[in-house]
């Protein structure tokens, strides 16, 4: 009802919040990316100290794909979201099997809300902390002299507060927008082709970090940006996952 | 008509088809929970993201008092949906309530500073069940997606066409059928909200009186862009007049309510404070001046209300503004009780209008009062420097 | 990562200050600020320079950072805006006749004031600023005052900080270290001590 203004309100909450949230992540990196590798990973110089049989949170997954409309909308669709949740975790857990390391599985807290409160802020520290790495790293005039070629970034010891429950040598946060162009996006390419007009289809972007949760210090970043590449069923996902991953020191 | 641009036009029109959806939605039922390949089950997966972040961000209202009042009126409102609804309280000086389709509802607290009762704050979280029970927020995205995919085979077709770039024409068209829209859906909001009041046992006078609160400050405020909604709701004359109409209708029908303007006041009190400070950090001094007004007429609490009264006038600094704050501090502080940083206030207005002997009493008075006060070495300081 | 809307206005704004933000080393040597006082940086550090405001970080302002204001004049707001001007009249103003507790009122608000988009420079902007402490702080030899701060940022993350500042020829200088409560605002706490002990105003 009473909105600040109806058509805002409904606009942005539904249309543009994804249409936006999604297109000016892919802007960025397609216009600061142009001739970057589809993967791209920061790690810690140093070896860091992972036995060979590492235990790892996974933390829960941030993962949603759409439906790239003809009119190029972003449209959220639930039931894809549930298969690349369902099939990204399987194959994260395969991958990190294969290399003999344990995967736990992190449950928020539900019996002690101060606890539960902290470590919220911990959670939002490492989303503070990926965005500096993001603007720090990977864009040119943003980098930090005194950082220079060291890639040397921390939640700092507080983390140990997460591992409480689990006895982990570190935790990995996995991040994932993937779209997909509908039939009708398909046929607007076509269209647009004959009449002279470039369109766009879908566009998977993910990041991924390893966090040392002794140090809090994040051993690893990954990035990924691509055109293809699709979440829905088991073998594209793992092959995305692989992609994802690729230089992590597990 | 070439061969190539009657192609485009046979397939954009069966592409517009396909991507048609019906605007034909049921009620939301209790427990209802939509298929997970539905349109509606995507909006719900980005909006329950949505939901879960405001609910850990920066500006939520979290007092468990406070809550717990919201969420008996929403369940004596609508009880079919009490266990499907959840809200959160916006720290926000802007009067809005939102409901998204997922059930989840936000309250902003410029609402809650706003309502001069029980029974208006209901009408507007009525209003907002309306829009849920009838799935508006789902038909207007669909309209959104619909109408945006109609508009890029349009401007396809234009361009196969060689007519060029036909897009403004078309969007303003695509626009004046969403906000045409979205008025009826108003207006329907409006008929439910009503509805349910009426149903609950509220005074039903008070959905017309809230409204016309509202466009007393709008008429009176600075910053008239803030009233944006007016732009995408029935005219507010008209939409008054008709709310009167209902509310006699029922009247003649031998049905009453209750304001329950005493509850809202006792439930509000702790809160107003933190609420009006953040009114005044807008700075749009007209609109909240119609605000503080219609609290003040409730005598509730008046040393506050004085107080701020006095802030306003102070953060305003017009010719005259010192001395009319300085009479409503000494207004607050006839009052049974005050908040102390009148007297705080009071002694900085003093000290600016030269009159120093009063300035070191107000603040030797202030730090007697409030000697925890997150200032007092300051204070200290201006009466040191004073002497 | 980037799923909040501050997350985005940060992006957003990025984007737009690509052609003005850009770090240069700051030595651990006396460094003259605005050419209005002097520090001693302590260690080394990232500085970005917008107009009046100069940012000293080492992680990035939305982790930890020093801002240094230099001469807001009257009239002026805090934060520099390239929003509409309507938005604009709203903004606090800085008064030259400001006592302390007005000029700790005119940061705070300044804080809490809805910048939208519009907004180009630092991320001292949060929701919830409580200032508490207000007293007496030498600002070199000049008098004038210091309070310390705690605030959330919109996606709920919790701050701490303190401002010292001091009101010279009609003009506020004001020097900010704030920082993530969890780890980052400790860690360089104490040097930004030191750097606000070694201001020398003339």
């Amino acid at each position: 009802m009473m909105t600040a203004s109806t058509r805002a309100h409904v606009f942005s909450i539904f249309a543009r919040r994804i249409h936006a949230a999604f297109k000016l992540t892919a802007l960025f990196f397609f216009l600061f990316c142009i001739g970057c590798a589809t993967t791209n990973y920061k790690a810690t110089p140093a070896a860091p100290n992972l036995p060979e049989n590492a235990r790892v949170i996974v933390m829960p997954l941030d993962v949603q794909l759409f439906e790239l409309t003809a009119g190029g909308l972003q449209e959220p669709r639930a039931d894809w979201t549930a298969a690349a949740e369902t099939h990204v975790q399987t194959a994260l857990e395969s991958f990190l099997a294969q290399r003999k390391d344990t995967v736990v599985r992190y449950e928020p807290l539900q019996d002690n809300p101060e606890k539960a409160r902290m470590n919220q802020q911990l959670m939002k520290l490492h989303e503070a902390v990926g965005n500096s790495i993001m603007i720090h790293t990977y864009f040119p005039g943003f980098n930090l002299p005194t950082k220079k070629d060291q890639f040397d970034w921390t939640l700092g010891g507080g983390i140990q507060r997460i591992n409480e429950r689990y006895g982990a040598h570190c935790a990995l946060f996995i991040f994932i927008r993937d779209s997909y162009a509908s039939a009708g996006r398909k046929a607007a390419m076509v269209l647009g082709a004959l009449a002279g007009v470039s369109i766009s289809g879908g566009f998977q972007t993910g990041f991924a970090s390893l966090v040392d949760l002794q140090t809090g210090n994040i051993l690893w970043f990954g990035r990924l940006f691509r055109q293809a590449g699709d979440l829905r069923t088991p073998e594209p996902a793992y092959e995305a996952v692989s992609q994802l991953l690729v230089g992590i020191p597990l | 008509m070439t061969f190539k641009s009657s192609c485009i036009w046979i397939l954009a029109l069966c592409l517009t088809c396909l991507s048609c959806a019906s605007t034909q939605v049921q009620d939301i039922q209790p427990g209802e929970k939509p298929a997970l390949e539905s349109d509606e089950a995507g909006l719900w997966m980005v909006m329950d993201d949505i939901e879960a972040n405001l609910k850990t961000s920066g500006r939520v209202e979290h007092d468990p008092e406070l809550n717990d009042y919201v969420k008996k009126i929403l369940c004596k409102l609508q009880p079919n949906y009490c266990d499907d609804i959840r809200f959160v309280i916006v720290q926000t000086p802007h009067f809005n309530a939102s409901m998204a389709p997922n059930g989840f509802m936000q309250i902003w607290t410029g609402l809650m500073l706003r309502a001069q009762n029980e029974a208006q704050l209901a009408y507007v979280l009525g209003h907002e069940i309306g829009h849920y029970q009838r799935r508006h927020s789902l038909i207007q995205w669909r309209t959104i997606r619909d109408t945006s995919s109609a508009l890029i085979f349009l401007q396809l077709v234009a361009a196969g066409a060689g007519v060029g770039y036909a897009g403004s024409i078309a969007q303003m068209v695509a626009m004046a059928g969403i906000f045409a829209y979205s008025r009826d859906m108003e207006r329907e909001a409006d008929d439910i909200g009503f509805e349910i009041i009426a149903d609950a046992g509220y005074d039903f006078h008070e959905a017309a009186n809230i409204w016309e609160a509202l466009i007393e400050e709008r008429d009176a405020a600075d910053q008239p862009d803030q009233f944006i909604l007016f732009a995408s709701h029935p005219t507010t004359g008209e939409r008054v007049n008709a709310m009167r109409k209902m509310a006699d209708q029922l009247e003649s029908q031998g049905r009453a309510g209750h304001p329950y303007q005493r509850e809202y006041l006792d439930a509000t009190r702790p809160f107003r404070a933190k609420w009006l400070k953040n009114e005044l950090r807008k700075r749009d001094f007209a609109a909240s001046q119609v605000v503080l007004k219609h609290l003040l007429s409730t005598g509730d609490n008046p040393g506050e209300l004085h107080f701020y009264q006095g802030e306003l006038y102070r953060m305003r600094a017009k010719q005259g503004d010192h001395e009319k704050a300085i009479a409503s501090y000494q207004q607050a502080l006839r009052c049974e009780q005050y908040p102390p940083a009148a007297l705080r206030s009071l002694g900085l207005l003093f000290w600016k209008t030269g009159k120093v002997e009063a300035a070191k009493d107000s603040f030797k008075n202030y730090l007697n009062l409030h000697p925890d006060a997150p200032d007092y070495e300051m204070i200290k300081s201006y009466i040191e420097e004073i002497q | 990562m980037l799923k909040n809307r501050g997350t985005l206005f940060l992006l957003a704004g990025v984007f737009l200050m690509s052609a003005c933000a850009h770090y240069t080393l700051v030595e651990p040597v006396k460094k003259d600020i605005g050419g209005s006082y002097s520090v001693e940086p302590q260690i080394a550090w990232n500085r970005s320079v917008q107009g009046k405001i100069e940012i000293w970080t080492i992680d990035g302002p939305t982790l930890e950072a020093v801002h240094f204001f230099n001469g807001i004049s009257d009239g002026q707001n805090l934060f520099p805006f390239h929003g509409n001007s309507d938005r604009k009249a709203k903004l606090p103003k800085f008064n030259k006749n400001m006592t302390a507790n007005e000029a700790q009122e005119f940061v705070v608000d300044s804080m809490m004031a809805p910048y939208g988009r519009s907004l180009v420079g630092p991320n001292m902007i949060g929701t919830g600023v409580q200032a508490y402490n207000l007293r007496p702080f030498k600002f070199g030899s000049h008098p004038g005052f210091r309070f310390e701060l705690s605030y959330l940022s919109e996606e709920g993350l919790e701050y701490d900080g303190f401002v010292v500042g001091t009101i010279k020829a009609d003009q506020l200088f004001l020097v900010c270290y704030a920082g993530a409560r969890e780890y980052y605002y400790p860690k360089y706490k104490e040097t930004a001590e030191n750097i606000i002990a070694s201001i020398h105003m003339p």
